[in-house]
């Protein structure tokens, strides 16, 4: 057996050249012989030159079981990735009055929470968080905060600082009592409070306490907080978006205990669910949004409002219950009146919600999986016309959507509002700050939907709307911890915002999601594991949202398919709807859900910073022996006239061999042509073709091409490798190869192809599904990849020629 | 206090400079939830037969309109302003310099040439500026420190595309990376 072995260097202009391999004959049967033949060549060619692929072993790291890295499986969280049969948590429900002090932007209220302890402990202090302790001047987020860099004058990093130093926050206690009154034994321990009780609260009871209190309301703007108000200069109205207000359980919980990281101000929370009831006094003419259904629409809304409410809930699209108009008018004018809206909320882990004059509200009622959900916005008229015509949409989008890929969205109301706050959620209701662009403070007559200006406030709407509302499922429902893993719920969210956009409109302008979009960031130097703790992660928005939102998008896609995907997904948000997940039991579902091993991908992607690059580095084409003499000595004999004629060949060709002078010196095979086919190849061959069977001789028969392709694994990340293939003929096939291939070697791996056709090229990743950060490598033969000032300028002189053609 | 606000500018000045800064933000700073990334991204090549650098700058609209604002003191549009091309262009200017290197591999002080404006196209997802310099010819240093001063969370990527490649290099503000060689591939 001969191969001929056609070798490509992957450069643009290699020569396509065929090497004779006229020394490697190898006479076994055809099948074995194929393999054997190209494993030998390879085998031997390897030795000689010294160039064998290193990484042998690499695999095995990549490929390791994440074993250690995860917490051993419990009767609590099994190794299924479930809640177990023991699993528990703690609830609270609250019972809170709260006024706001329009004059003074300050808030006071006083809760009673009942607190059930549903663990199997005994617990002899409960822990309160109180977030608004954030602001104090002499609080951990001041004081731990870095320098800004001063050399480049960090104005909003200074205008941030000088506010928080000029701002009175924090708690000011007025009472910490049990049910009956009597003064409870407290500490307060920066952002919490630790209340001892008189007697341990044992397994299974349940004890109320009441806390009073005051603080100071934040300028939202100024502070870029979570919660604060919004002052209109030109009428002199405030929007409150009020959250992190009240004393909150702090979490108790299997894996961490008592919650113990202070709020530092990015980790956000970690929370228990309850039932609410939450009474909110506020100036009579205010409009007040809120988490959870209104109880007293009688007492607070006139009977004009009420029945655009009622017409609401059927309604084919959404209805005002207060108009632009009225909202207009409504704030005009004062009031020193005051009303109490009564809002009930069931199994919630918190309570926000917003209050203005200024406020246009619509409404719209759907069906989700059987039961209403009224989809609400809250906004003033310097949102408009941007938010009557898109809000309310994008939440019943993102329900839609979301519900799709995890589970009916399980609240009466989802709820968008419009203030200071950049975008925010909480249970049943969010905060979105985009407005359309505007000169002065009002109305811009100049929006026109044509307009980039336009578009632009448009996409940042309804992305943020569907990113807060979406995050209603994580980690509102699905409640993972957010102080200790801020991709739990931004990343999950921030992956399901993509598949809502996308379903939106074509070409949905998504800013995150798409492998390339993240190509930047995985090659840049500053990076730690997606599985860092929330307070020490940098580059935050693109470790924590981006990095783990595209790498779901490339499992669903280009590893475990859609349906294995989105069935894991599915079931994960199933099982912890209501609970309380850690990234053990999601690595765990999915891959139990999905039946594949993942753990070389949590390993490669949430736990590691490499990223993917992959190069074809050559293509070696091996043909097989027809073993028909009269075929194969021709291309011998073709093969052999090939060869290089050597200096000394050339020189020797004049001399007066001995031979010639002494013809007795030669015998039969001076003479020999061993080119020519003789009596004995035929016979031979019969034999051979009789001796093989149908499928040997049906292989031999067929014209095979045989290509080896090199992958080189340069950025480290363990990826699949998506493959087109492009035939001589011009056709184009599709070919995927697992991520398994590199579990032996993660550094190089070569790939045999058995093809019908004649290869003319390939490409690794032509769809840009893996990430790959330098696609100059990933094309046999290489391709010129253009630099984007220089596509411009080819759009450019388009356009100029376009111009001129429309000019004629 | 060494920093350089402070030795620029009596301590009063600075604090009215403050407040006027704050009037500005007020309004426009995205809070940090809705928009966790400040990221920036230059592909950068010099062009040996047009003698020229060819950049393509990419930015948030809104991180580079905040910028502007600042400087400006009044609010912006990337599309709508007033001469927003010049304001660009010399806001890119003062934050994005190349100096060349000599043989000891030092810097020279000042960059010979300035930016040239050839274009820009702004949508939701992304706002882009093309550039061009005529010097100094590489070997070079660059200073970025574009946007630095809304957010210090602010990242400058750079690509250097040189010998057919597509070297990076991070520019971020908080860690005061704002001087680089842009050296090619070793
Ligand atoms: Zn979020």
């Amino acid at each position: 057996m001969r191969a001929c072995k056609r070798e490509f260097d992957g450069t643009v202009d290699a020569a396509l050249e065929c090497l004779s391999n006229a020394g490697n004959r190898l006479t076994f049967g055809l099948t074995a012989m194929l393999i054997a033949a190209l494993v030998c060549l390879n085998f031997s060619q390897a030795v000689w030159a010294g160039n064998k692929p290193p990484g042998e072993g690499t695999g095995a790291t990549a490929f390791a079981q994440l074993g250690e890295l995860l917490p051993t499986p419990s009767n609590v969280r099994t190794a299924q990735g479930a809640p177990g049969p023991e699993y528990w948590q703690q609830r609270a429900d609250y019972r809170i009055n709260v006024r706001i002090d329009d004059d003074k932007q300050r808030i006071d209220g006083d809760v009673a929470i009942t607190y059930h302890n549903r663990s199997p402990y005994a617990l002899n202090y409960l822990w309160v968080q109180l977030d608004q302790n954030r602001y104090r001047p002499d609080s951990d987020d001041v004081l731990t905060g870095r320098a800004p860099n001063f050399e480049e004058f960090p104005y909003g990093k200074l205008a941030d600082l000088l506010n928080r130093r000029d701002f009175d926050g924090g708690v000011t206690l007025k009472s910490v009592t049990d049910a009956q009154g009597n003064t409870l034994n407290h500490t307060v321990v920066k952002t919490m409070m630790r209340i001892d009780l008189p007697q341990a609260l044992a397994s299974g009871d349940s004890y109320t306490l009441k806390v009073a209190w005051q603080h100071n309301i934040i300028d939202a703007i100024a502070s870029r907080s979570r919660g604060g108000y919004e002052f209109f200069e030109k009428d002199g109205n405030y929007i409150y978006e009020i959250a992190q207000w009240y004393p909150r359980m702090a979490a108790f919980t299997d894996v961490e205990g008592w919650q113990n990281k202070q709020f530092l101000g990015r980790g956000e929370f970690t929370l228990e669910l309850g039932d609410y009831e939450v009474h909110i006094t506020v100036p009579a003419d205010h409009i007040v949004a809120a988490t959870g259904e209104l109880q007293n629409a009688d007492d607070v809304l006139s009977s004009t409002q009420r029945q655009r409410f009622n017409d609401a809930a059927t309604a084919s699209k959404p209805v005002f219950i207060v108009t632009p108009d009225e909202a207009k008018a409504n704030q005009k004018d004062d009031t020193s009146a005051e009303n109490t809206w009564i809002y009930k909320a069931k199994n919630v882990r918190d309570f926000a919600f917003a209050s203005s004059r200024k406020f246009i509200w619509d409404a719209w009622g759907r069906d989700v999986g059987g039961r209403q959900v009224m989809a609400m916005s809250y906004y003033p008229v310097e949102a408009e016309p941007l938010w009557s015509q898109y809000s309310t949409h994008s939440i019943v989008h993102t329900i839609d959507v979301y519900s799709r890929y995890t589970f009916d969205y399980p609240y009466p109301v989802a709820i968008s509002v419009n203030g200071p706050i950049g975008g925010m959620e909480y249970p049943m209701i969010s905060f979105n700050k985009p407005r359309p662009y505007e000169d002065g403070t009002y109305w811009d007559l100049r929006q026109d939907p044509k307009d980039k200006t336009w578009e632009r406030s448009k996409y940042g709407l309804i992305s943020v709307i569907i990113h807060e509302v979406g995050h209603n499922y994580f980690p509102m429902i699905v409640n993972s911890d957010e102080r200790q893993w801020t991709w739990m719920d931004e990343g999950l969210n921030t992956f399901l915002q993509f598949l809502a956009e996308q379903e939106w409109e074509e070409n949905y302008p998504s800013r995150r999601g798409e492998p390339q979009d993240i190509v930047e960031y995985m090659v840049s130097e500053h990076k730690v594991p997606i599985m860092t703790n929330s307070e020490s992660l940098l580059q935050f928005g693109s470790n924590a949202y981006a990095k783990p939102a595209t790498a779901l998008n490339i499992l669903r896609e280009s590893i475990l398919g859609r349906e294995l995907f989105d069935f894991a997904f599915r079931e994960y948000a199933q099982r912890w709807r209501f609970k309380r997940p850690s990234p053990a039991d999601f690595f765990r579902t999915m891959e139990d859900a999905s039946g594949i091993d993942l753990d070389w991908f949590w390993r490669g992607w949430f736990y590691g910073t490499n990223h993917v690059d992959v190069a074809i580095n050559k293509v070696t084409q091996y043909q097989l022996d027809t073993l028909n003499p009269d075929i194969d000595k021709a291309q011998l004999r073709a093969d052999d006239e090939d060869e290089v004629e050597t200096l000394s060949k050339q020189r020797n060709k004049n001399n007066e061999y001995r031979v010639e002078r002494f013809p007795e010196l030669k015998d039969f095979y001076n003479d020999f042509d061993e080119f020519s086919v003789t009596p004995y190849d035929y016979a031979k061959y019969q034999e051979t073709i009789e001796g093989l069977k149908d499928k040997e001789r049906a292989l031999l028969e067929s014209d095979h091409f045989f290509y080896v392709v090199d992958f080189q694994n340069i950025g480290g990340l363990t990826t699949p490798l998506p493959l087109r293939l492009s035939y001589a003929n011009g056709k184009e096939e599709l070919l995927r190869i697992p991520a398994e291939i590199w579990r032996y070697n993660n550094e190089n791996v070569s790939k045999l192809l058995i093809l019908d056709e004649e290869l003319a090229g390939i490409a690794f990743d032509p769809y840009l599904e893996t990430a790959d950060a330098d696609v100059s490598n990933n094309e046999f033969p290489r391709t010129i990849q253009k630099s984007r000032f220089q596509l411009f300028k080819q759009q450019e002189e388009k356009n100029h020629i376009l111009r001129a053609q429309e000019g004629e | 206090m060494s920093s350089r606000l402070m030795n620029r500018t009596n301590p009063a000045l600075a604090g009215f400079v403050l407040m006027c800064l704050l009037c500005v933000l007020g309004g426009f700073t995205a809070s940090a939830q809705a928009h966790p990334y400040h990221e920036s991204s230059l592909e950068l090549e010099w062009n040996a037969e047009a003698q020229q650098w060819e950049a393509s700058l990419r930015v948030l609209p809104e991180d580079l309109e905040d910028a502007l604002q600042f400087q400006l003191g009044q609010r912006v549009d990337l599309i709508h302003s007033e001469n927003i091309d010049q304001h660009i262009l010399r806001y890119v200017r003062k934050r994005l310099q190349l100096v060349a290197l000599d043989q000891q591999g030092k810097a020279s002080a000042n960059q010979t040439a300035q930016w040239q404006w050839q274009g820009k196209e702004v949508s939701h997802k992304a706002a882009w500026i093309f550039l061009t310099l005529a010097a100094p010819p590489p070997p070079v240093k660059m200073r970025n420190t574009l946007m630095f001063e809304v957010q210090e969370s602010q990242i400058n990527r750079v690509f250097y595309r040189v010998q057919g490649k597509r070297i990076p290099f991070d520019f971020p503000a908080h860690h005061g990376g704002t001087v680089q060689e842009l050296l090619p591939p070793q």
